[in-house]
C-alpha cells in the first residue's frame, strides 16, 4: 500500500521547478480566487459579478443583498478556503515529517480529537437554550483543544527512550484516532437527541458559519503562520531521516516535535469551525507535490492553495446540489436540505484517490 | 587544548575508551581510535563485527554506552551539533528520500549547518553546492526526482549533498554496497581524489577487502568490537587476518597495477576447524 502510494506521485518534471513552481501558484491563486467570487455569486438568489462588488463595497442595490452575501456567503467562502488551506497544509507537513504519503489529519487522530472536544461542548450545553453565540466561541475553543491534546496523546504515546519514531507515530496514530471515533460515538448515542448538528459536526460542514467562526479561525492561522515558516526547513532536513537530520547538524527529535506542532496547530483550528473533512489533508498535498514536488517551501503553500480550491469548491457543490430527490439523503435542518461538504469531500475523494492509486502505481 | 590552534595538534576524530552498542546489547568494549587527519581509512571485518556501530558512534548517530568521541580534539557529545556538522560528513548506509525531490532540492540541504534553519527558506544552492554537483557528474540531473535515478545516480546525490557540507572529515557506512563494479570505483576514485587535492579525512567502512586494500592506507579489522589488526594494507590483508576473521583460506597477491595487496578467497574454514567459538 505504501509503495503504491508512494509511486503514484512518481512523475518526470520537465520544465525547472521554480519556474513551474511560480506558474502553478498563479494559476491556483487565480482559480481559487474565481471560485471565490462564483462562490459568492451562486445561491438561491443568483449575483451578477458586479451586484457581488456593490454589495462587498456597502451600496448594495438592496439590504438583502448585504445580508446574501457579507453575512451569509463571504464569511462561509473564507472560511472554506481558510480551513481548507490549514487542513491540507497540515497534511503536508505530517507526511514529509511521517514520511507516509497516507498521513493526514484524519490518520494520526488530530481530526477525531477535535471532532471528539466539539461534539463534548454540543452535548454538555444541550438544553442551555438561547446561548447561539456564546457555542460559536465555545464550540470550537473545546474542539480546538480536543485536537491539540490528541496530538500530544499520540507523541507522549508513541515516545520511548530514544524517542518517537515516523512509523510508531502513525500506527499509534490509527489506535487513537479509532477509540477518539468510538468515544465520539458513544457519546452521540449517550446524548439521544439534536444528533443533526452532531452529524454536521462529524461529517463537517459550513453550514451555518459566521463571522464569530471567522474570529475564531483566523487568529489561530495567524499564529500558524510564524510556527509554519520556522518549521519548513527544519521539515525538509528531517524528512530525508533522523540519521541525515543529524548529520546535518539538527536534533532530530526536537525537530520532529515542532513540525508535528505546527501540523497540530493547522489541523486543530481548521477542524474547530470546520468538522471533521476527510479526505482534504490526504489529498491536497499529493495533488500538489505532482505539481512542485517535495521540497516543503514549495509544497505548503502549493498545499495550502490546492486545499483552499478543494474545499470552496466542495462547499459550493454541496450548497448548490440539493439532493432532495433521494429522499433518504436529504437531511432537514435551518438551512435547508443541503448535503454536509465532509459529504462531498468523502464521496468524491475517496474514488479520485482510488484512480490516483491506480493511474500512477 | 592549550595550543593557539587547537585543531592542528589534535587527529581528525578519536575514540576515546568507547563502548559502542545498543541498550542491552555492547557491540564493543571500551574501544580507543584515533584517526590522523588527511588519511584514508578503511574499517573492515565480517558481518556483525560492529565495524558500523562504531563508525555510527564516531558520527554521533548513536550515543556511545561510555566513553567520549573527540573531533579536532573537542567532546563531540558537548560540542553544539550544527558546529559538529560543518565538520564532519557521514554518508548513512540507508537513505531515505521522499518522493518527488530533485537532486538539487536534495544536494542544497547539505548546506543547512551553514546557512541555518530560518535562511534555508530562501536559499537555494551557493558554490559549494555547484562544487558538490560537479565533483559527483550530477550536473545534468540537477532537477531529476532523486526516486527515478539508477543506483550509482542515487549514491552520487548522497554523496554529493555529504560534500555541499564541504567538511574535512567524511565518514562513509558503507558506500559502495548496492553499485556494480564500475560505479564502485567511480565512487572510491571521487573519494581518493576528495582526500588527495582536498586534504578531506576519510573513515570508510568497506566489505570489499580489495577495494579497501587499493583506496585506504590505513586498515582496521575489526572483528567482535574488537581491533584485531591496525596498519597499512600490506600488513593488515594476510592470510592469517582472513582465517582469523572471516573464517576463509585465501592467497594474498599483489596488483600488478597499482602494487596493492590483493585477496583470492578459496574456501570457508568449517565451524569446527574455527578455533573462535
Amino acid at each position: 500500500m505504501t509503495a503504491a502510494a508512494a509511486g503514484l506521485v512518481r512523475r518526470k518534471r520537465a520544465a525547472s521547478p521554480n519556474l513551474r513552481y511560480r506558474w502553478s501558484v498563479a494559476v491556483l491563486a487565480v482559480l481559487l480566487v474565481a471560485l471565490m467570487l462564483l462562490y459568492v455569486m451562486v445561491g438561491p438568489v443568483l449575483f451578477a459579478p458586479d451586484l457581488v462588488i456593490k454589495a462587498l463595497a456597502g451600496q448594495p442595490e438592496e439590504p438583502l443583498h448585504r445580508i446574501a452575501v457579507r453575512e451569509v456567503r463571504l464569511p462561509r467562502a473564507l472560511m472554506a478556503a481558510l480551513a481548507g488551506a490549514m487542513l491540507s497544509s497540515s497534511g503536508a507537513f505530517l507526511q514529509s515529517v511521517l514520511r507516509n504519503p497516507l498521513a493526514a489529519p484524519a490518520t494520526v487522530g488530530i481530526t477525531q480529537g477535535a471532532v471528539l472536544g466539539a461534539v463534548l461542548a454540543l452535548v454538555l450545553t444541550f438544553g442551555s437554550e438561547g446561548a447561539l453565540d456564546d457555542l460559536n466561541t465555545l464550540v470550537p475553543l473545546a474542539a480546538m483543544a480536543g485536537g491539540l491534546a490528541a496530538g500530544g496523546l499520540v507523541y507522549g504515546l508513541s515516545y520511548r527512550r530514544a524517542g518517537s519514531d515516523p512509523l510508531r507515530l502513525i500506527l499509534t496514530g490509527v489506535v487513537v484516532a479509532a477509540a477518539l471515533s468510538a468515544a465520539t460515538s458513544f457519546l452521540v448515542l449517550l446524548s439521544g437527541s439534536h444528533t443533526d448538528s452532531i452529524i454536521r459536526w462529524l461529517v463537517g460542514s459550513l453550514s451555518t458559519r459566521t463571522w464569530d467562526h471567522l474570529r475564531f479561525l483566523v487568529p489561530v492561522a495567524v499564529l500558524a503562520v510564524p510556527l509554519a515558516v520556522a518549521t519548513i526547513p527544519v521539515g525538509n532536513v528531517l524528512q530525508l531521516g533522523d540519521a541525515t537530520a543529524v548529520n546535518l547538524g539538527l536534533r532530530a527529535e526536537l525537530a520532529r516535535a515542532g513540525v508535528l506542532t505546527t501540523a497540530v496547530v493547522l489541523a486543530a483550528g481548521a477542524v474547530s469551525v470546520v468538522g471533521g473533512i476527510a479526505f482534504l489533508g490526504m489529498m491536497g498535498p499529493h495533488l500538489a507535490r505532482t505539481l512542485v514536488g517535495s521540497d516543503l517551501r514549495r509544497l505548503v503553500v502549493c498545499s495550502a492553495l490546492v486545499g483552499a480550491i478543494i474545499l470552496v469548491a466542495a462547499d459550493l457543490m454541496a450548497r448548490t446540489f440539493s439532493l432532495d430527490w433521494i429522499p433518504l439523503l436529504s437531511i432537514e435542518t435551518e438551512s435547508g436540505s443541503r448535503v454536509p461538504v465532509g459529504a462531498f469531500t468523502a464521496l468524491v475523494g475517496a474514488p479520485f484517490f482510488v484512480y490516483l492509486l491506480r493511474a500512477r502505481a | 587544548m592549550t595550543g593557539t590552534d587547537p585543531t592542528i595538534n589534535h587527529p581528525s576524530i578519536r575514540a576515546d575508551r568507547v563502548s559502542a552498542g545498543y541498550r542491552g546489547h555492547e557491540v564493543s568494549r571500551r574501544l580507543s581510535l584515533s584517526i590522523e587527519r588527511g588519511s584514508r581509512t578503511a574499517l573492515v571485518g565480517p558481518n556483525g563485527s560492529g565495524k558500523s556501530t562504531i563508525l555510527k558512534t564516531l558520527a554521533r548517530l548513536i550515543k556511545p554506552l561510555s566513553g567520549s568521541v573527540y573531533l579536532n580534539g573537542k567532546d563531540i557529545g558537548r560540542l553544539p551539533t550544527r558546529e559538529v556538522a560543518r565538520r564532519m560528513a557521514i554518508l548513512p548506509q540507508v537513505h531515505e528520500v521522499p518522493p518527488e525531490l530533485t537532486v538539487l532540492e536534495l544536494v542544497s540541504q547539505g548546506r543547512f549547518p551553514h546557512v541555518g534553519a530560518l535562511r534555508m527558506l530562501r536559499h537555494t544552492d551557493d558554490e559549494a553546492v555547484r562544487e558538490a554537483i560537479r565533483l559527483t557528474g550530477l550536473e545534468h540531473l540537477i532537477d531529476r526526482s532523486v526516486d527515478t535515478l539508477s543506483g550509482g545516480e542515487h549514491q552520487r546525490a548522497w554523496m554529493a549533498l555529504a560534500l555541499a557540507q564541504q567538511t574535512d572529515l567524511l565518514l562513509l557506512d558503507e558506500p559502495t554496497t548496492f553499485l556494480d563494479v564500475g560505479h564502485q570505483l567511480d565512487l572510491l576514485g571521487l573519494v581518493a581524489r576528495l582526500n588527495r587535492d582536498h586534504g578531506v579525512t576519510v573513515v570508510m567502512v568497506l566489505h570489499d577487502l580489495n577495494h579497501a586494500a587499493r583506496f585506504a592506507d590505513r586498515m582496521i579489522a575489526i572483528l567482535d568490537g574488537e581491533v584485531v589488526a591496525d596498519g597499512p594494507p600490506t600488513e593488515v590483508l594476510t592470510p592469517g587476518l582472513l582465517r582469523e576473521c572471516f573464517g576463509v583460506e585465501a592467497s594474498v597477491v599483489k596488483d600488478p597495477r597499482t602494487g596493492a595487496p590483493m585477496c583470492i578467497p578459496h574456501t570457508t574454514i568449517s565451524p569446527s576447524d574455527d578455533e573462535r567459538d
